[in-house]
């Protein structure tokens, strides 16, 4: 198996990227159906629904620059020369490094659409909170990124620490190296899907509650903390699950 | 007919380090893909006791306790998949 | 606010049972681990809970020092911000006569893990003090200065070459899985379930685990059983999780960009915003874990 983990890596950056861009391109779209709506009804608001509407595309697109990142290290890992081009755990870290962002950067795409879209319309229904749902949406749209960033994190980790001295290998420490290596990118991976669609479920709809009763703002933010935090926890796990198979590399 | 001969071979010889790698895959996506329906689930949990919150104020406490333990017993399969996951990188250790 | 003063020596107790749990072994390394009769004990750790315990209990105690209810100082408004905020919360989701018995509990919770997850932002690293200046560590007559601040465990154990004393390194107690495992089981089950008992009695208690009444009840005690399990581990996890992740990430991020800027954003979001999140999350889960045994009808 000549140059294994030069057409791995190739593999990663088009996996990377390619399944990166889907969640990011869903939700910069739904900020634009959200500052449409939100235009429709309030037409005298129209600038500062565009300003917020940048803003959320900004965040949107965070996730699919995360994998641009990760997509363009591997292409130009790729291209060199490599320590071991024919060590298939170095192979798996490539793939997986990919596969890791790509997947991870899914969710926090799809969520930052959701947040983009009620906050939007929430401005536009109540144009004297802008300020408060302003705040909630900047807090619920960094906080939908943090499984993306725990995915980026994971990729690095995977390019960089994992992926380097695996020539000194034996067969059966090379395969099982490489399981490992898959494994970690998956789980981080598809860990950060659900959770990030979570935390913009509670997070838009906070946004909303901004809105309806000012009053009670300081119940709606604690029960948004919790909430979101609670369903944060299961891509928690996930990266503590990968963080372990990563401390396996050192026997 | 020889490419799987030698394959099965290969596959023989290897049993001991593919039954780790696999066991260890095995944990990633279980724990990778145990993960989405619990995220997703406690969110929309939260996301609708949001609302009811902001709808209802005077019931806060209520819907606060309701939202927290529904959201427990979705993490329930969370956490299940955790401990399949940290069981099964014990077994490739 | 003398409750306050007593909640402080409570966070020593927190502390110590926080680390009599410390079974660093495996997986999970501690840095510098002390071995005592086969339980691992991470060094840094217990250290880094002392010093929480003590700025929690000295500035509580500074705070406190010469009350009035006419000219109230600036110290004894915070501090009575904070009181009041925990009494509302207790009193709101226990009872107004039996919240007021764990306020102290609760109080002193938030205080700790919220001190715990920001100490890692002191930019103390680990050092020696009082080492000699020059050390064979790898015993081939060259000083490898790569190898200060690693000395290898057998330099240790036969004295030989003594590094002095160690000054722990500033890190988050909570990074250490066994501090919040600890602390959960010291509120949820101690606290938790302990209050349960003492309220409804050991009948009542194992009567709450057949919860629904009836058949269905029977069929589902193991969801029971497995669900009161969960509640430790998943409070737990979710705390250490989140602060390691962080520590994590700001170590990565910040070897990548360490020659274009320094992280600030990222101590922002990770250390500030999730540590208080995350200390938040852990009082709230504690208060209604214990709550659901505790709450007055």
């Amino acid at each position: 198996m000549k140059d294994i983990a030069n057409m791995a890596a190739f593999l990663g950056a088009g996996f990377a990227v390619g399944l990166g861009a889907i969640g990011s391109g869903w939700g910069i779209g739904n900020a634009v159906v959200g500052a449409a709506r939100g235009m429709a009804k309030q037409p005298s608001r129209n600038f500062a629904l565009f300003r917020s509407m940048l803003i959320n595309q900004a965040f949107g697109s965070n996730a699919s620059i995360f994998a641009l990142v990760i997509g363009i290290l591997l292409w130009l890992k790729g291209g060199s020369k490599l320590d071991a081009p024919d060590s298939l755990a170095q192979a798996a870290a490539y793939l997986s490094a990919g596969l890791s962002i790509g997947i991870g950067a899914l969710g926090s795409g799809i969520g930052s659409g959701l947040v983009a879209q009620d906050s939007l319309e929430a401005i536009a229904r109540c144009p004297k909170a802008e300020s408060r749902v302003s705040l909630m949406m900047f807090i619920a749209q960094a906080w939908c990124q943090t499984p993306c960033v725990f995915a980026f994190v994971v990729s690095i980790l995977l390019m960089y620490v994992v992926g380097n001295n695996f020539n000194v290998l034996t067969d059966e420490q090379n395969i099982v190296a490489a399981g490992r290596a898959l494994g970690m990118g998956i789980c981080m991976g598809a860990g950060a899907i659900g959770p990030a669609i979570g935390i913009a479920f509670v997070g838009a709809k906070a946004c909303q509650g901004a809105t309806n009763s000012p009053e009670h703002l300081q119940n709606i933010r604690n029960s948004f903390f919790v909430g979101a935090a609670v369903s944060e926890s299961t891509t928690v796990y996930a990266l503590v699950i990968s963080l372990l198979m990563m401390g396996g590399f050192a026997d | 007919m020889d490419a799987t001969q030698s394959l099965v071979e290969a596959i023989e010889k290897f049993a001991p380090a593919i039954k780790s790698a696999a066991a260890l895959v095995g944990a990633g996506i279980c724990m990778g893909f145990g993960a989405i329906g619990p995220g997703v689930g406690e969110g929309f949990a939260a996301g609708k006791a949001c609302e009811g919150i902001s709808r209802r104020p005077e019931e806060y406490s209520q819907l606060f306790r309701t939202m927290l333990i529904g959201q427990a017993v979705s993490e329930s399969t969370g956490i299940y998949s955790l401990v399949i996951a940290l069981l099964l990188i014990g077994k490739a250790g | 606010m003398k409750r306050l003063l007593r909640n402080s020596s409570l966070a020593l107790v927190a502390m110590l049972t926080a680390s009599s749990y410390a079974f660093a072994e495996g997986a999970l390394d501690a840095p510098m681990p002390i071995e005592i009769h086969g339980w691992f004990f991470s060094h840094d750790t217990i250290v880094m809970c002392g010093v929480v315990a003590f700025v929690i209990t000295a500035l509580c105690w500074l705070g406190s020092r010469g009350l009035s209810k006419e000219k109230p100082g600036k110290a004894q408004v915070l501090l009575e911000m904070i009181v009041t905020a925990f009494d509302d919360l207790v009193k709101q989701s226990i009872g107004p006569t039996r919240g007021r018995k764990y306020l102290p509990y609760i109080g002193t919770l938030f205080l700790f893990v919220w001190t715990c997850n920001m100490i890692g932002m002191v930019p103390i690293e680990h050092s020696y003090i009082g080492a000699e200046p020059y050390h064979d560590f790898n015993h081939n007559g060259s000083f490898d200065p790569g190898e200060w601040d690693q000395p290898k465990d057998d330099l240790n154990k036969n004295g030989m070459h003594d590094p002095g004393f160690r000054v722990p390194a500033f890190e988050e107690p909570t990074a250490n899985l066994n501090v919040p495992l600890g602390l959960a089981l010291l509120f949820v089950l101690f606290i938790g379930h302990g209050s349960e008992i003492r309220i409804h009695g050991l009948w009542g208690y194992i009567k709450s685990y057949f919860s629904p009444e009836g058949m269905i009840g029977i069929c589902m005690f193991p969801l029971n059983v497995v669900g009161k399990i969960a509640e430790i581990v998943s409070i737990s996890f979710r705390l250490f999780g989140n602060i390691f992740g962080g520590v994590v990430i700001i170590t990565v991020v910040s070897g990548l960009l360490s020659y274009i800027l320094v992280p600030i954003g990222l101590f922002g979001f990770f250390g500030v915003f999730v540590g208080t999140v995350q200390a938040f999350v852990f009082t709230m889960l504690a208060l209604t874990y214990i709550s659901m045994g505790a709450a007055e009808e």
